[in-house]
């Protein structure tokens, strides 16, 4: 019989051969002292491997993790410090980024599609759309154009009424068997004259740059750009909402933030991760 | 009558994840710094460059503190918390180009001064070398078996496949290791010696 080799005693070894493969490679083992001495050789390296010595994580390393843990949103209210801004979207995976700019790309293409409407109808006397056209023109962060929906988020709809403002037509088939307030036609309304954001958020809405300001508070980092931003509430309260593209392959990240939102003091009211909406791949006809 | 555990009894790992989920800002901090290093350890050792494990344990304890109120305790804490750390290795190695994505060839084994001249350090660093030039799955699987001493059953959870491939992808990484790691284990320098198959570890007698 042939010699065996690494990868025959290796397998020989987690009990990977047929039951001829092994009795034919024992007895081989037994007549062949250079086999054995492979075999010791494999015996060998695994006692290497389980005698590494201990390896701590590195004071640095933890010190790093710690901080960027403690910048993530929990449930409670926790204003992000102006220190931790090179937070945990400084290591976004590649991965999920790429993901999230085709969605990106898809639901721009949705947000201006809806918005184009906007512009023409209120173009009259929107003294509110033209503050936020300039903020967009001047921000690094490019921001999509926020929306009025006056959508009520609340704790226990996010799941249907976030993934409906990314993708309206996706939500319509949902919306009419629940109780809780549609997210679609009124973001097909937003645009009327009478929907303008409750008092409480016009800073964010109307002074250039404040809701960029805001953005970038959220990220807390290298800026991505917003996938949408809705002018609304979160359980009953004024509140501005902002999905990012999550850090997950196939996530968004939604953020509801209240009225004193800023660059340091984001004033955040809930954070959650949600799945990107899957039909806002196939077909950006919303 | 006996009285109730101790306020202060050290919570287990499912406790500080249920306080997590229930808004605890402190509970995942705890389970943190309870499993770091081990985290640490099979994340360094899989990807082979301290850069890289820093920012795939990173990534996936974010992960992690995000996923907190998903977890269903179908599995221990910390075969869940292996499963994000070596599934965000997994990740990042497979965008790393220099990674080989398939089996070497046969590598020479290199150059290098006997065992006993070398430190553990040295060792430890040539191991460390070794490893990152496995295949990553392979690398993952012998980390987990054979350095940290996981059953093949509970590696199979943490990687998500059947134990048979767990056993594949050791014997195959083993082999490779053997090869290329021959000269830091030289009982035997001479193959034409007989040895003795009985060797230090407990697999010999099967």
């Amino acid at each position: 019989m042939t010699h065996l080799d690494l990868d025959r005693l290796a397998d020989l070894e987690e009990d990977l051969l047929t039951p001829d493969e092994e009795g034919a490679a024992q007895t081989h083992l037994d007549e062949c002292a250079e086999c054995r001495a492979r075999q010791a050789q494999l015996a060998d390296t695994r006692a290497v491997l389980s005698n590494l010595p201990p390896e701590p994580m590195p004071a640095a390393v933890s010190a790093r993790i710690e901080a960027a843990l403690s910048a993530l949103p929990s449930t409670t209210i926790v204003p992000l410090a102006a220190s931790k801004r090179r937070g945990w979207r400084a290591h976004p995976t590649a991965a999920g980024l790429g993901a999230a700019a085709s969605v990106a790309a898809l639901v721009a293409a949705l947000v201006v599609g809806r918005t184009s409407s906007h512009d023409s109808s209120s173009s009259a006397g929107g003294s509110a759309e033209t503050a936020g056209a300039a903020g967009t023109a001047t921000s690094s962060i490019p921001l999509p154009p926020p929306s009025v929906t006056g959508t009520k988020y609340s704790f226990h709809n996010l799941g249907r009424t976030v993934p409906a403002l990314l993708h309206p037509s996706a939500a319509l088939a949902v919306a009419p068997n629940t109780g809780a307030q549609p997210a679609p036609q009124a973001s097909k309304r937003s645009t009327d004259a009478s929907a303008s954001p409750p008092a409480a958020l016009s800073r964010l809405f109307t002074t250039p740059g404040a809701l960029e300001a805001c953005v970038r508070g959220i990220e807390g980092g290298p800026a991505a750009q917003p996938l949408a931003i809705d002018f609304a509430t979160f359980q009953g309260a004024p509140a501005v909402l902002v999905i990012l593209p999550g850090l997950d392959q196939g996530k968004v990240d939604a953020w509801f933030v209240g009225p004193s939102c800023t660059s340091t003091d984001v004033n955040l009211l809930r954070y959650r991760s949600l799945p990107a909406p899957a039909s806002a791949a196939p077909s950006p006809g919303g | 009558m006996p009285s109730p555990p101790a306020e202060s009894a050290e919570p287990s790992d499912r406790e500080l994840l249920e306080r997590h989920s229930s808004g605890d800002r402190d509970a995942f901090g705890e389970l943190v710094r309870r499993h770091r290093d081990r985290l640490w350890r099979v994340a360094l050792r899989t990807l082979g460059d301290p850069d890289d494990a820093a920012d795939a344990v990173q990534d996936a304890l974010v992960s992690a503190f995000r996923a907190g109120s998903s977890y269903r305790g179908e599995a221990a804490v910390t075969t869940w918390l292996h499963r994000i750390v070596v599934n965000s290795c997994l990740d990042l190695a497979r965008r790393r180009t220099s990674r080989p994505t398939t089996p070497l060839a046969d590598s020479p084994a290199l150059a290098m001064p006997a065992a006993d001249a070398l430190g553990a350090r040295e060792t430890s660093t040539e191991i460390l070398a070794a490893l990152r030039d496995l295949p990553i799955e392979q690398a993952a699987a012998v980390v987990l078996v054979d350095v940290e001493g996981y059953p093949v059953a509970d590696v199979a959870e943490m990687l998500e496949v059947p134990t048979g491939t767990v056993k594949s992808r050791c014997a195959r990484g083993r082999s490779r290791l053997a090869a290329r790691l021959q000269h830091l284990a030289p009982r035997n320098p001479d193959p034409q010696l007989p040895v003795q198959p009985g060797a230090p570890k407990d697999e010999e007698g099967r």
